[in-house]
């Protein structure tokens, strides 16, 4: 299988902001935002060109969905950083809030206009922009239970996640199939192992994230993470330590960041995240194994889960 | 599942047991013993971290 072209994608989501009128400034700053988006790598996007060649596609336009994709993505990405306040190095996180959040309204109406528009250029159906619209709903609700810090339980968790982050997932893998005219059995089991992808990807970013010695560890926040939930629980003595230590200011915890990881590792809460990722993972590849794809794609799709 | 690798993390001897078969873990699947053996067994394996999949 060829490879899925990284600048290709990036190109195309540059060539949908320059087809627009947007003020020069404005335009400038997304185009910066995009190499950023483009360094950290399109995963969404070649997840949309993936699945497109997985049936049969070989036509080039299938970059203009991953570019769609990909600014979709960014607009989630911007508006999370937005709400959340916890995350500095990306560039929209340094311009003034009220610039970020008009450009992240300028790339969602037209990531929604662009989508509108392919089948007036011969691409793609209704379908497609049905799935759109559906998947795009669910990770915004997603995100609502997210802001709202209301997660209290593993099931809450994963039905957040699978919202948030499976749709976003979903919504790439599917719209790539869509657009091959994928058959509709095909599709469903796409949806069902696409949206545990997105889950397994942010439990494992969760994992990462609860375990970092800087300003971007999530503890910092009392982010609502699934390690995060197991310490909550205080089922043990390293648990209960950890939150004694958040009983403190947001300065001391910074300051005993390290005591703090080092009783989160001891607790468990890292196994439990690992063995439920885990767990879901086992899920995904039994749901994978059931697409009807050659064994070249299907090799290619389970390293994605590796 | 929570109180399951709390559990294991406060009696690690029950873990090798696991292991060879002797023990089993109340309304724990075969599936979920499977995975707890599997990531114990694995103090340091990778992630996939979302946003930096590569193809």
């Amino acid at each position: 299988m060829k490879t899925v072209n990284n600048d290709k994608i990036s190109k195309e989501m540059m060539k949908i902001i320059n087809n627009e009128n947007y003020d020069e400034h404005m335009e400038s700053k997304i185009n910066q935002y995009i190499n950023f988006k483009t360094y950290s790598g399109l995963t969404f996007g070649k997840l949309a060109v993936f699945h497109y060649r997985m049936y049969g596609g070989s036509k080039e336009e299938i970059y203009k969905i991953a570019g769609i994709v990909e600014l979709l993505i960014l607009t989630f990405d911007i508006i999370d950083d937005l709400q959340d306040q916890d995350n500095f190095s990306t560039p929209w996180s340094k311009d003034d809030n009220a610039i970020t959040l008009n450009i992240a309204i300028a790339l969602f109406s037209l990531c929604n206009k662009s989508i509108s528009m392919l089948e007036d250029y011969g691409y793609g159906d209704k379908r497609i922009v049905d799935l759109y619209q559906r998947l795009c709903m669910e990770s915004i609700n997603g995100q609502y239970l997210d802001v709202r810090n209301v997660i209290h339980t593993e099931e809450d968790y994963i039905n957040m996640v699978c919202k948030k982050s499976g749709s976003l997932t979903s919504l790439a893998c599917m719209l790539g199939a869509s657009f091959a005219d994928v058959n509709q059995a095909e599709l469903k089991i796409i949806s069902d192992y696409s949206i545990i992808l997105g889950l397994i990807a942010q439990i494992n970013n969760d994992i990462i994230d609860i375990q970092r010695m800087d300003d971007k560890n999530d503890i910092l926040y009392r982010k609502r993470t699934l390690p995060f939930i197991y310490i909550l629980g205080g089922a043990n003595k390293s648990s209960k330590e950890v939150l004694k230590f958040l009983e403190l200011d947001t300065t001391e915890i910074k300051a005993n960041l390290p005591n703090i990881v080092e009783e989160i590792k001891k607790s468990g809460a890292i196994e439990y995240a690992k063995v439920i990722s885990y767990i879901n993972k086992t899920k995904a590849i039994s749901i994978i194994n059931k697409l009807n794809i050659n064994s070249d794609s299907m090799n290619n799709l389970l390293q994605f889960m590796n | 599942m929570d109180k399951v690798i709390s559990f294991l993390i406060e009696n690690p001897e029950v873990l090798s047991k696991l292991k060879e078969g002797t023990v089993s873990l109340l309304g724990v699947s075969a599936e979920e013993i499977f995975a707890i053996i599997e990531v114990f067994g694995k103090a340091n394996d990778s992630l996939m971290k979302a946003g930096y999949w590569v193809s």
